[in-house]
């Protein structure tokens, strides 16, 4: 029993088997996920300037070429809108965060009501990304 | 990752890490709010139109560096969090953080210098 629980098998508690997903901890959980996939990317694009700077040396120059071909297929570009939604869902919550650290926006009925404003906007902001990168005749 | 010292056998820790870590996340996220509506347009510019002349302005040459700069230091931070949240084997944990602390370090450095390179050697 002693070795057991010290080797950490204690029983827990149910979490994400009960709870219903509420506006507050979904948005929340997203805000953390849209961060670390726009973290992922941020690399990305940071290492595709990298490899850009480079055009006379071989192996930049295949890696630019690679990135920008695998973002200008239709993968690609859906990537990108995904990305965007994630940059604009993060910077919408994220200016909600920056509210509740003044302690501003904690009552129930305004926390669902910014959820709401932040789902709708990052919503709209991504569309026009969507056309920005579908419809118009871009150079990706 | 924190900072502590001995007073009478008792470990004494600094708040000074979680302080800093708090406050510096919030700082950079003021910061790239107006950085991110920026990368937005000249981006969603860029695309659309003609991007000859992205290259000749200071201010995109000022405004790239510090996005980049600003966002994966805000990045780092958050990827910190979540490695500290998630990540409970102590071997993993700090590989991984200090793995996340020098490849942002790296691409940070590499990003300025190519930035100064397309801008000012390339066009």
């Amino acid at each position: 029993m002693e070795n057991k629980t010290l080797n950490k098998e204690r029983p827990l508690s149910p979490h994400l088997t009960i709870y219903k997903p509420q506006i507050t901890s979904v948005l929340s959980i997203a805000h953390r996920f849209t961060g670390f996939a726009l973290f992922l990317g941020l690399l990305i694009f940071c290492w595709f300037l990298i490899f850009s700077a480079f055009p006379n040396h071989q192996f930049s120059q295949n890696m630019t070429i690679l990135i920008a071909k695998i973002f200008s297929s239709l993968i690609g570009k859906l990537f990108l809108v995904g990305w965007s939604f994630c940059l604009f869902y993060h910077l919408f919550n994220g200016i909600r965060h920056l509210f509740w650290d003044i302690g501003k926006g904690f009552e129930l009925r305004t926390v669902t009501i910014t959820g709401l404003i932040v789902i709708f906007l990052s919503l709209i902001f991504t569309i026009v990304s969507f056309v920005v990168f579908f419809i118009s005749n871009g150079n990706l | 990752m924190s900072s502590s010292i001995n007073i009478n056998h008792k470990k004494v820790h600094s708040s000074n890490h979680g302080n800093h870590h708090w406050w510096l996340q919030r700082i950079t996220a003021i910061a790239l709010i107006p950085l991110t509506v920026w990368f937005v347009c000249s981006m969603y510019g860029l695309i659309t139109t003609d991007g000859n002349n992205f290259a000749s302005s200071p201010f995109n040459f000022i405004f790239l560096i510090t996005f980049i700069l600003v966002g994966l230091v805000h990045g780092k931070l958050g990827i910190q969090t979540i490695i500290e949240d998630y990540i409970h084997c102590n071997c993993l944990k700090y590989s991984l953080l200090i793995f996340v602390n020098l490849l942002v370090a790296l691409t940070l450095i590499a990003s300025v210098f190519s930035i100064f390179v397309i801008f000012l050697l390339l066009f």
